[in-house]
């Protein structure tokens, strides 16, 4: 097995035109890992991602976010830039796993492993993010551009986000239920709201009858029947007949109540 | 008396090296020319192996051998049993081609490397012809087409009773209690190493076990050994719970060696641990409860229905384990406690901390809330007026339970939660819902008088005034080395740092009961007092005699013996060692047996407060409390521990820890840490514990059990409380997110 450490994109990009047989890419290796215990390495290489720089940015170029690939949950979690502007993501990025975890694991190993429960994924669609990729099948991701949203202003409002996620417990827990919102505060009301339900489905998707229930409202705690509902509706659509719908359908409200709280201490604050 | 070790909180003695990585356990030993072995699980619940190819797995370089039923011995016998003297029933055999769960034993590979052993097994392919399958005891009982064994497949132990319950005119509830498979989760997975010597014929087995006699024995059994060739270590353990006190893998790791003359390791993954080692019992238990007017309890009558798994084991002692307990807690006067195992086409049922008493407690407990609910009594007030006073003498075996302080340790514990104060808040409505339960129990500290006892001895010191203690002592990780380790430090007045405790070694201890039954510090502990004792006595005899003086001025203290008419006067031990020596008196040097006439059973009192969240069916446990009778704390810190765990335990058992079955196969559906759910730390609240320490007991300085015990009231009161919070009436376990949102969404129906 050869093991490959490249320190730039250019060298990435020279290793990964090499055929030679299976490739890994690694980074954090947190799914990578517990998958290989009890089984042989079959692999013919491994590229590890997690010495090239460009892939550990989080900077704004040309009215976007660019966050690198490689940037583990803890370093987006703590970024005052996601902070600022994609606050849903940064609490995303604070619920994966455990600390040990976030500390190791990374977005783009997050997205690459495509599970359907993925913590950044709600978000990263939520805000529109686009994937960077590199190779000739565009087989590595380098990084996401999330479009950044209009800077505060009487006119334009302040754009404000938020996550929430159900587990089988409160803390290192794969998610049942994620519920990511954005919208953007105009005279004190929330307009151009936009909801994204995760893990109830292959993939996660807007879910634009709850997200109607907010627009123009101020997050009164009497919408909360109304939102879950609306989000029941779209779960059910979504998973019909499977055995985990009773309980997702109830238990959205939980998630439900927690986004329109946090979006109302942001109206109020 | 002013103790100066015993009672004091001191860090186990090798937590250091635990939390750094420098602890080795059996895992780790590797010796030279040392195979692998895997094994080849049955993915069937009940067939027949017709045929085993291993064309592609012999190609495998590095596989040296491939056992399977037809090249091990065929002997039957019961991973229970601890001595070949027990009378119990044997169905299992190191590998088999009648299949009878997804897990069971064919073969194994051995290969130079664990991954070779690994590859080589997942080549095997395997031709079964599939049985009819009886996935739970019902199945079982309405009679099975292809027998699961042709013997022993259902067995009703005698039924425990006295006084006439059908008689009793009192007023009569009931209720089903269920609790459901549990994994044991010891950090420390399953590990066994045999090194087998054709030559010689001496065969040396490494394994964390609660028993090496009772390896020994399975060993000596099955390949026809003398007991005197074969020597069994006790290695440090990264915990138990029962997981580890049953002979699973050292006989598979002993048939390995034998079969290639070479060392063999044995070191399952956690998916085989949970698949093929040992589960909690899967239980439903029926009471019946009578009380007279006065709302005392009078007469109880138990049905107890246990879940064996594929082979019978230990299920036929659990239940006769509940049984014997019925009469330790509530006073009657009259209990019937019939009982079933039942085999059934599943991963093996077995022991499990507390053996049969967290599952008695559980259902009689929940018996007890349940009915002082009807009848609208505080559980408290209700419980004081059916308790047994201290001092009862059981009507089931017919000792003395001693001190037993029932009403206290329920005063204190309502005290010490805020009991009153609690019940007293207005009851909420909202997303959070509060509640609060308790349970009481009583456990036991040892195995007389059900089972002859002892704890023989030997005590030496060394020249330099250091102590050995040769004790057949197994430490699950909780600190029994350092309990007994305090004991003869207080006894000789002797840093404990200078006491060695060596765990169970079959070449030198005398043989032993094992770590059952909570016995260790009660009936080892005590010997290994008594028997200090003795080495002292020799101590102040060499002084009595270097000093010619009486005995009555001789006292010890900070290892030297000492006048009390002149305090300046000092005979160091290693003075007394030396001298001892020197002038050809031998050694000093003690073996002594001590035999238990008593076995006072701890008595608990558990305070749970749960927080509800009825959007999302998510339970926490908010706030718990424990007062335990335990005669004596030697190392309280460490005591108090063992509660912190139980609660873990217990707690992760009402909310969340099951073992899931697929309803086809009986495959396990979460074999692994990530889908099978655990309390964690950071999940459970600060709990308060208090300790009864009025030193009655005949333990050593008075102590009583606590591993076990600490479990015993765990479910039945976090239970209670989750029930006080729904105004639900739950009896079976885990109550998942799921089971709450369904059972409040039926409400809102009515």
């Amino acid at each position: 097995m050869i093991f490959v450490r490249p320190a730039s994109i250019i060298e990435l990009a020279a290793a990964l035109a090499e055929k030679e047989g299976k490739t890994i890419l690694a980074a954090g290796c947190t799914d990578i890992l517990p998958g290989k215990i009890g089984r042989p390495w079959d692999a013919d290489r491994i590229i590890d991602l997690t010495h090239i720089p460009e892939l550990q940015q989080i900077a704004v170029e040309n009215n976007e976010l660019f966050i690198g690939s490689c940037c583990t949950h803890a370093q987006i979690a703590e970024n005052g830039l996601v902070q600022k502007y994609f606050k849903a993501l940064a609490e995303a990025c604070a619920q994966v796993g455990s600390v040990q975890i976030r500390n190791r694991g990374t977005i783009g190993g997050n997205v690459a492993n495509a599970s359907p429960a993925a913590d950044t994924m709600p978000c990263l669609i939520l805000f529109g993010a686009e994937r960077e990729v590199i190779g000739e099948n565009g087989e590595c991701i380098t990084g996401f551009c999330l479009p950044l949203p209009e800077d505060p202003s009487a006119d334009s409002g302040t754009p404000v986000s938020a996550f929430a996620k159900l587990g089988d417990r409160d803390i290192v827990t794969v998610a049942r239920i994620q519920l990511a919102a954005k919208s953007v505060i105009k005279d004190g009301r929330l307009s151009a709201v936009s909801v994204v339900l995760g893990a109830a489905g292959q993939t996660p998707y807007f879910c634009e009858e709850a997200a109607q229930v907010l627009e123009g409202s101020r997050a009164e705690e009497e919408l909360l029947e109304p939102f879950a509902a609306a989000l029941a509706e779209a779960i059910e659509a979504h998973i019909p007949g499977r055995t985990t719908l009773a309980y997702k359908r109830s238990a959205v409200k939980g998630p439900a109540a927690e986004i329109l709280k946090k979006l109302s201490l942001e109206l109020y604050y | 008396m002013d103790l100066k070790y015993v009672g004091k909180d001191d860090s186990v003695f090798n937590t250091q090296d635990k939390a750094s990585g420098g602890a080795l356990y059996a895992c780790d030993l590797h010796l030279p020319r040392m195979l692998h072995m895997k094994l080849i699980l049955s993915p069937v619940p009940h067939g027949r192996v017709m045929e085993m190819d291993v064309s592609r797995a012999q190609t495998v370089p590095g596989v040296v051998k491939i056992l399977d039923w037809r090249n091990t011995p065929q002997v039957k016998y019961n991973r229970g049993r601890v001595r070949a003297s027990e009378d119990v029933p044997d169905q299992e055999t190191l590998f088999t081609d009648h299949v009878r769960f997804v897990g069971d034993r064919i073969g194994a590979v051995l290969a130079e490397t664990k991954e070779a052993a690994e590859l080589a097994a997942s080549f095997i392919t395997l031709e079964i012809e599939e049985y009819p399958s009886y996935l739970t005891p019902q199945q079982t009982l309405a009679g099975t087409q292809v027998p699961i064994h042709e013997t022993d497949e259902i067995i009703r132990p005698d039924v425990i009773a006295f006084g006439d319950y059908e008689a009793d005119p009192g007023e009569e509830l009931s209720q089903l209690t269920g609790s459901s498979r549990t994994t044991h989760v010891a950090m420390e997975n399953h590990c066994a190493v045999a090194d087998y010597h054709a030559g010689s014929g001496e065969m040396e087995v490494w394994t964390g076990t609660q028993s090496v006699f009772g390896a020994r024995s399975a060993i000596a059994t099955i390949f026809g050994m003398d007991m005197h060739k074969i020597r069994v270590h006790k290695t440090p353990m990264g915990g138990s719970f029962g997981c580890k006190q049953e002979m699973i893998l050292e006989p598979l790791a002993a048939a390995g060696s034998v079969a290639t003359g070479r060392p063999v390791k044995l070191w399952l993954n956690r998916a085989e641990v949970m698949a093929c080692t040992v589960l909690r019992h899967p239980v439903g238990t029926f009471v019946r409860g009578k009380f007279n007017a006065d709302r005392k309890l009078t007469g109880v009558h138990l049905d107890i229905l246990l879940d064996a798994g594929a082979y019978q084991t230990v299920s036929p002692d659990y239940c006769l384990s509940m049984a014997k307990k019925i009469n330790w807690t509530y006073d009657m006067d009259s209990a019937s406690v019939n009982s079933v195992s039942v085999c059934t086409n599943t991963p093996v049922s077995g022991s499990y901390r507390g053996w049969g008493g967290p599952e008695l407690c559980f259902a009689m407990e929940n018996f007890v809330n349940m009915a002082a609910k009807s009848y609208g009594e505080d559980p408290v007030a209700f419980r004081k007026k059916s308790i047994l006073p201290p001092w009862s003498v059981t009507k089931v075996g017919d000792f003395n339970l001693g001190s037993l302080p029932l009403a206290e340790v329920m005063d204190r514990g309502a005290k010490l939660f805020g009991w009153e104060e609690k019940k007293a808040r207005p009851k909420q409505d909202g997303r959070y819902l509060r509640g609060i339960g308790m349970a009481i129990s009583t456990h036991t500290s040892g195995y007389f008088p059900r089972r002859p006892d002892w704890g023989t001895i030997v005590i030496k010191m060394e020249e330099d005034g250091s102590v050995s203690v040769n004790c057949n002592i197994h430490d699950h990780g909780c600190g029994s080395v350092l309990a007994f380790q305090k004991i003869v430090g207080e006894v000789l007045s002797l840093d404990p740092a200078r006491v060695a405790v060596p765990e169970g070694d079959t070449l030198y201890n005398a043989i032993d009961n094992g770590c059952y039954t909570s016995r260790s510090v009660f009936v080892l502990g005590r010997s290994v007092m008594e028997t200090a004792e003795v080495l002292k006595g020799q101590l102040l005899d060499y002084a009595q005699e270097i000093w010619s003086c009486g005995r009555d001025i001789l006292y010890c203290e900070d290892e030297a013996v000492r006048r009390t008419d002149d305090p300046s006067a000092a005979l160091r031990y290693t003075d007394i060692a030396y001298y001892a020596a020197d002038h050809g008196k031998g050694a000093l040097f003690a073996a002594h047996t001590y035999w238990p006439e008593s076995n006072p059973g701890p008595a608990s009192a558990d305070f749970a407060e749960v927080e509800v969240d009825t959007y999302t069916g998510h339970c926490r446990l908010t706030d718990f409390a424990c007062v335990h009778d335990i005669g004596k704390a030697i190392n309280p810190e460490v005591c108090r521990s063992q509660i912190g765990s139980a609660v873990q335990s217990g707690a992760g058992m009402v909310f969340c820890e099951e073992v899931r079955l697929d309803p086809k196969t009986g495959a396990i559906l979460n074999d692994s840490l990530e889908r099978y759910h655990v309390m964690r730390a950071a999940e459970l609240p600060d709990v308060k514990v208090e300790f009864l320490e009025d030193g009655t007991a005949d333990g050593p300085f008075g102590a009583k059990s606590i591993g076990e015990a600490a479990l015993v009231p765990v479910m039945p009161a976090v239970l209670a409380a989750l029930n006080d919070a729904l105004g639900s009436s739950f009896s079976s376990v885990p109550v998942t997110p799921e089971k709450v949102l369904a059972f409040l969404e039926k409400e809102a129906g009515r």
